[in-house]
This record gives structure tokens, C-alpha cells and sequence, in this order.
């Protein structure tokens, strides 16, 4: 998911400013355009489809009530993607999914990436592999994730990271290599 | 020569150096085997990342969400209603029981069948609204006389009455409490 996905379309403005007046149709027209990105980053966040679609809808409902605070000069996209990460970030903390299952590409709509090769073997080396990191990434602390997630699946500059976390650039730096060590070793000691 | 720091590795990678900087961080690395693997590897590191499977939004969430937000369709869903009217009424049958009994009368039930059919004739002539017939109950209960002489009610009217009481109090209240749990869970099977 690139960062193109998140930037405003032309008529964006409009809608917002109609959201914000009250208009219930352009708010669900700003839903429909922005809840499978919600829906990906809370999947990348939380690592359960069910979860993720409760937070979504969760960030969409607070970001209604907080429309009044919003600049509709700015885009809607990063604004309501903090309040989801916020959401992510305190998502019940009793229930950290780093011991919940993992579908890894079993279920829902899931797509496994086509090996070339075809081997079978190769296929659930590979499924295993990824089924490994996923939990490593899910094992991260959800501060430092946040940053591994918006770096790489959101392609957001270690600036606009500070921006969208509120943390200093030195914090970004520093959780985001600390979290490819740590991913890179678990990667590394299943080889 | 010194190896290549980690946090320059990184910053080269996420394209986050100035141009000398990168300029250097190339040069060094043509000419060092192990700060290239190690470039290898966090370029792996990300191709993996970027590999990991993502299932599809598996539904639409415009309508729950714009169901949460509208005031308008907020409130206790008709299911709601339709329990704390049948707590009242069945809480007015009690009340029209007991009255004869508590103003010291006997023959409580045939008194409340009385009462009952007085109570459904008049809804069926007035249609009276709900507020109209516990305005009414109140009105009654204010005529009771509360120092009655509670021995002219029967051991076992007595438990009817406690059992009656005790069943309205317990099963409307527990419909009204599941009702929440039921909408969250109504929520979730529209996720599905």
C-alpha cells in the first residue's frame, strides 16, 4: 500500500466540509473510500481479521465525533489513519495478538503469492517463512510495530512517522532498526 | 576500514541520507563485502515484510458505521420497548391482585380477574397510551391504604405474590440487560 492510496481525491474537500455540516451520505462516502485502508492497517496491527474490522469501524465512528477539530484544507486519509493507530495502539491490552492464530493466507480472501517454482517443498518452506515473521512482527511492542507498519506497508518518510506517532524522529529511528533487528533474527534463525 | 553503522545501513535503505552522505555510504559499500550483505539482508528483510498476506476487507462498513452515528437511530430498539411493556402490564395485573387484599378485602384473584377485565375493557374502548394506565395504577396506588392488614393475605397468596413479583422483576430485568450484549453481537454477525 503506498502512500498514493492515502492522499486526498479532488472532490475530498467537499465531502469533508459536507461531513461536517452533517451530511450522513458524504461522511459514508468518506468510509467507503478510506475502510479497507483502516481495515489493512489494523490487519497489519493487530493480526486478526475480526479485530481489524472492529477497529476500523471503531476510528471511523470517533473520527465523526471529533469532525469538528478536522481542517478540511488537509486530507482526510492521514487524519483519520492517527485516530485508527491510536486506536491500534491501545487496542485491549489484555489481548496482545502475539499468541492469537495467525491466517496466513487460509482465510479471509487472503492471497498467497504465486511461487514460481511450483515446488511443494518450496511452497511450505515459504508459507512457513512468512508465517514466521508474521508473528515476529506481531510479537513486536505495538509502539514499535507502528513504526515497522507505517514505514513499510504505508511508505510514510521517518518525518511523516514522527508526524503521524507525535514522537520525536530520533524514537522513530531508533524503533524501527531496532525492530529489523529483531525481525531479521527471527528470520534469520529459522533458516 | 570500519564497517558501515547500522543506523546508516537503515537511513541508506529508506532513502533518508543527504546526497554526500549516500554518496559515501556507496563508495564504501563497493568496496566492502559485509556491509553489502548487510544491505542484502535488510533488503530481503523488507521484500518479506512487503510479501506477508493481507486477507480483503471481508465487508461493507458504511452502514454500521453510519448506524452508530445517527442520533436519530440510537436508543432501545422496539425489542426493548415491547419487554418493559410487558413488565408494566404484568406488574399492573399484580397490583390489581394484591389491592383488595391490602385494603384488607379477601378473595384477592377474583378481585384481580375483575380488575383485569375492568382494565381491558377500558383499553378496548379508550385505547389508553401506557403513560395513561400507569398515571392510573399510580392514582390507585396513592388510595391504598398502606398500614392494611397485611394478615388478611394467605401464606400462599403471599408466595404467589413474592413469586410473581420475583419473575416480573428478574425476567424483564433480564431481558433489558441482555439487550446490549445482543446489539454487539448482532454488530459482529454483520461483519461476517
Amino acid at each position: 500500500m503506498g502512500r498514493a492510496m492515502w492522499d486526498a481525491g479532488p472532490d475530498e474537500r467537499a465531502l469533508t466540509e459536507r461531513a461536517q455540516r452533517g451530511d450522513a451520505d458524504a461522511y459514508g462516502e468518506l468510509v467507503r473510500r478510506y475502510q479497507a485502508r483502516l481495515f489493512q492497517l489494523g490487519y497489519r496491527m493487530l493480526g486478526d481479521p475480526a479485530d481489524a474490522l472492529d477497529l476500523a469501524q471503531d476510528a471511523f465512528v470517533r473520527g465523526h465525533a471529533a469532525l469538528a477539530s478536522f481542517d478540511p484544507a488537509r486530507p482526510f486519509g492521514p487524519w483519520i489513519r492517527r485516530i485508527a493507530l491510536n486506536l491500534a495502539l491501545n487496542w485491549r491490552a489484555q489481548r496482545q495478538p502475539a499468541s492469537a492464530p495467525l491466517p496466513i493466507g487460509h482465510e479471509g480472501g487472503a492471497v498467497e503469492p504465486a511461487d514460481p517454482t511450483g515446488d511443494p517443498e518450496q511452497i511450505a518452506l515459504a508459507a512457513e517463512q512468512r508465517a514466521m515473521l508474521q508473528r515476529a512482527v506481531l510479537a513486536l511492542p505495538a509502539p514499535f510495530r507502528a513504526v515497522v507498519v507505517l514505514r513499510h506497508y504505508h511508505d510514510l518518510s521517518y518525518e511523516e512517522i514522527a508526524e503521524a506517532l507525535d514522537i520525536p524522529l530520533s524514537d522513530v529511528k531508533s524503533r524501527l532498526f531496532r525492530a529489523r533487528r529483531q525481525l531479521r533474527g527471527a528470520l534469520e534463525g529459522q533458516q | 576500514m570500519s564497517h558501515l553503522t547500522d543506523d546508516l545501513l537503515n537511513e541508506y535503505l529508506d532513502d533518508a541520507l543527504p546526497a554526500r552522505s549516500r554518496a559515501e555510504v556507496e563508495s564504501h559499500l563497493a568496496g566492502c563485502a559485509a556491509c553489502r550483505a548487510e544491505v542484502a539482508a535488510l533488503r530481503g528483510l523488507a521484500a518479506a515484510l512487503g510479501d506477508l498476506p493481507a486477507p480483503a476487507l471481508p465487508a461493507d462498513l458504511t452502514r454500521a458505521v453510519l448506524g452508530e452515528i445517527a442520533p436519530a437511530q440510537r436508543g432501545w430498539p422496539l425489542r426493548a420497548w415491547a419487554t418493559l411493556a410487558a413488565q408494566v402490564v404484568a406488574a399492573l395485573i399484580l397490583a390489581a391482585w394484591l389491592a383488595p387484599a391490602l385494603q384488607g378485602g379477601g378473595a384477592p384473584l377474583s378481585a384481580a380477574w375483575g380488575a383485569v377485565a375492568a382494565a381491558a375493557a377500558e383499553i378496548g374502548s379508550a385505547r389508553p397510551l401506557p403513560t395513561d394506565l400507569i398515571a392510573r395504577a399510580a392514582e390507585r396506588a396513592l388510595d391504598w391504604h398502606i398500614p392494611a392488614p397485611i394478615a388478611a393475605l394467605g401464606a400462599r397468596d403471599w408466595l404467589a405474590a413474592i413469586a410473581a413479583a420475583a419473575a416480573i422483576w428478574l425476567v424483564g430485568s433480564g431481558l433489558l440487560l441482555r439487550l446490549p450484549a445482543q446489539h454487539h453481537e448482532e454488530r459482529l454477525e454483520a461483519h461476517r
